[in-house]
C-alpha cells in the first residue's frame, strides 16, 4: 500500500534520511526501532508530508505523493499520526477532539460524528470521559483518546511516533493495550517505538534504522533473537 | 462651595455624550480587532514583501502621537480626496487603525505562544489551514492574549476622549461645554472623570469575566 522508494531528507546540511526504501503491506503492523537521531521519527512524518521529503518517491496506493500534485490534506487525512505529546486540541473537550476532524474534513454530520466518537471512546475505555478538556485527563488516558481520535478518520494507515516515549511507567501499559488491540482488528499502523518487548509482540515486521539508512528488516522472532548485522546486534545488546 | 445641583438641566446631554463615547469606542475597537488580526496574519506569512508592509504600518501607527494621526486624519482628508469627513468617521478611523497597530503585537504574540503541537495535530489529521488557524489556533491565542487585548480596550475607551478636539460631542467635550455655560469647571469636570472611571471598571469587570469563561479548559 505505501511504498517508499529511496528517500533522503536534509535539515539544512545534516542528512537525516540517506535513502530509505521501503514497503508497508495492507494490515501490516510496522515496527520502526533505531536509536536516537537515527531518523525514525523524521521517516514516519514524511509519510504523511508533516516533512517534506528532500528526494526519493513515496507511493501511498501507486501516487507518488512527494513529486505527483497532491492535495497535502488528501493523504494526511489517510495517514493520522498520533504524537508522543498527544497534540489534543486543548480549546476542545474530548468529544470536540473526536468529533472536529471527522465533521470538517469527512463532512460527517454532527450526529454521525459523535455516534462515531461514542463507539471508539468506548473502545479505550473513556467514554465517561468525553466531556471533559484535555487538561483533566493523565497522560495515558491522553493518549487513548489521541489514538481514538485518529481512528475517528478512518485512516488507511495508522502512524504512532513514539507514543509511549512521554507517559509515567505506571501509563505505558493502558496505552499498550490499547495500540495490541488495535493491531489484532487488521489496521494498517507504522509504529516508532523504544518499547523492544511490545514490538517483538505486536508487529509483522520489523525495520531497523541507524544514522539514516534502513540497517536490516525482518519478522521480529527473527530479528530480536539472531539480528543478521553487527550494528542490529550491537544496539539490541545495549538496551536488553 | 461646590453646586453640583447647576449641573442637573445637562443630565440628559450627559447621557446622549456617553452613549457617544461608547458607540465610538464599540467601532473603534471592532475596527481595531479586524486590522490587528489581519495585520496579525500578515506578520505571521512568510511573504517578504507583505511583512515588511505590515511592519511599516505598525511602525509608523505606533510611533507617531495618536492626536495627530487624528488630525492627520480628519484635517488632511477632505484636502486630499474631496470627500468630507466628519469628525466621528475620522475618529473611528484613525483610533482603528492605530490600535489595530497593538492589538496585531498583542494577537501576534499570542499565535506564537500556542504550542506546535496543535498546528501537527490538526495538520495529521487532514484539517485545512484556515479552517485550524480559526478553531484551534486562534481561541487559544486570544486567551493567551487576553489580559493585553482588554487593556487595549481600555486604553481606547480613555483616549476616546481626544475626538472632544475635533468637535464630537463626546463626555469630554460635554464638561468643556458645560463649564463654559456655568463656570463650575470643577463640578463639570469631575462628573466627566467619574463617567470615564465608572466605563473602565465596568470594561475591565467585563474582562475578568471572559478570563474565567476561557480558563475551563485550563
Amino acid at each position: 500500500m505505501i511504498k517508499i522508494e529511496n528517500l533522503t531528507k536534509s535539515f539544512g546540511s545534516l542528512e537525516v534520511l540517506k535513502g530509505v526504501n521501503l514497503t508497508i503491506d495492507k494490515g501490516q503492523v510496522v515496527t520502526i526501532i533505531g536509536p536516537s537521531g537515527s531518523g525514525k521519527s523524521t521517516l514516519l512524518r514524511c509519510i504523511n508530508l508533516l516533512e517534506q521529503p528532500t528526494g526519493g518517491s513515496i507511493f501511498f496506493k501507486g501516487q507518488d505523493i512527494v513529486h505527483d500534485v497532491v492535495k497535502i490534506e488528501d493523504v494526511r487525512k489517510n495517514a493520522c499520526m498520533v504524537f508522543q505529546h498527544f497534540n489534543l486540541f486543548s480549546n476542545m473537550t474530548v468529544m470536540g477532539n473526536m468529533t472536529y476532524a471527522p465533521m470538517v474534513v469527512n463532512k460527517l454530520s454532527r450526529q454521525a460524528a459523535e455516534a462515531k466518537a461514542v463507539e471508539l471512546l468506548k473502545r479505550v475505555g473513556l467514554l465517561e470521559k468525553k466531556d471533559v478538556y484535555p487538561s483533566r485527563l493523565s497522560g495515558g488516558q491522553k493518549q487513548r483518546v489521541a489514538i481514538a481520535r485518529a481512528l475517528a478518520m478512518e485512516p488507511e494507515v495508522l502512524l504512532l511516533d513514539e507514543p509511549t516515549s512521554a507517559l509515567d511507567p505506571e501509563m505505558v501499559k493502558e496505552v499498550l493495550d490499547v495500540i495490541k488491540a488495535l493491531a489484532d482488528t487488521g489496521i494498517t499502523m507504522v509504529l516508532v517505538t523504544h518499547e523492544m518487548g511490545f514490538a517483538r509482540d505486536v508487529s509483522d515486521v520489523v525495520h531497523f534504522m541507524d544514522e539514516g539508512c534502513l540497517v536490516e528488516s525482518g519478522n521480529p522472532r527473527d530479528f530480536f533473537t539472531k539480528p543478521q548485522t553487527e550494528r542490529a546486534r550491537k544496539f539490541l545488546s545495549t538496551i536488553i | 462651595m461646590l453646586d453640583f445641583a447647576v449641573l442637573k438641566p445637562y443630565m440628559p446631554l450627559l447621557l446622549s455624550s456617553v452613549w457617544i463615547t461608547l458607540k465610538f469606542t464599540f467601532f473603534s475597537t471592532i475596527l481595531g480587532f479586524l486590522g490587528g488580526f489581519v495585520l496579525a496574519l500578515i506578520t505571521l506569512s512568510k511573504k517578504y514583501v507583505y511583512v515588511k508592509l505590515a511592519e511599516i504600518y505598525i511602525s509608523i501607527f505606533r510611533g507617531t502621537p495618536l492626536l495627530v494621526q487624528l488630525m492627520l486624519i480628519y484635517f488632511a482628508t477632505p484636502q486630499l480626496t474631496s470627500f468630507t469627513i466628519n469628525a466621528l468617521q475620522a475618529g473611528v478611523l484613525a483610533f482603528g487603525l492605530n490600535s489595530a497597530a497593538y492589538i496585531s503585537e498583542a494577537l501576534r504574540g499570542g499565535i506564537l505562544s500556542v504550542d506546535k503541537g496543535q498546528w501537527e495535530g490538526a495538520m495529521s489529521l487532514g484539517v485545512p489551514k484556515h479552517k485550524m488557524l480559526l478553531d484551534i489556533i486562534l481561541p487559544q491565542a486570544i486567551k493567551n492574549a487576553l489580559p493585553s487585548l482588554v487593556n487595549e480596550s481600555i486604553m481606547l475607551l480613555k483616549d476616546s476622549s481626544l475626538v472632544s478636539v475635533i468637535g464630537v460631542a463626546d463626555t469630554l467635550r460635554w464638561a468643556d461645554l458645560i463649564q463654559a455655560k456655568t463656570f463650575r469647571a470643577f463640578e463639570a469636570f469631575i462628573v466627566a472623570a467619574t463617567v470615564y472611571y465608572i466605563l473602565v471598571m465596568a470594561l475591565n469587570a467585563f474582562g475578568r469575566y471572559l478570563e474565567r469563561r476561557v480558563r475551563v479548559s485550563d
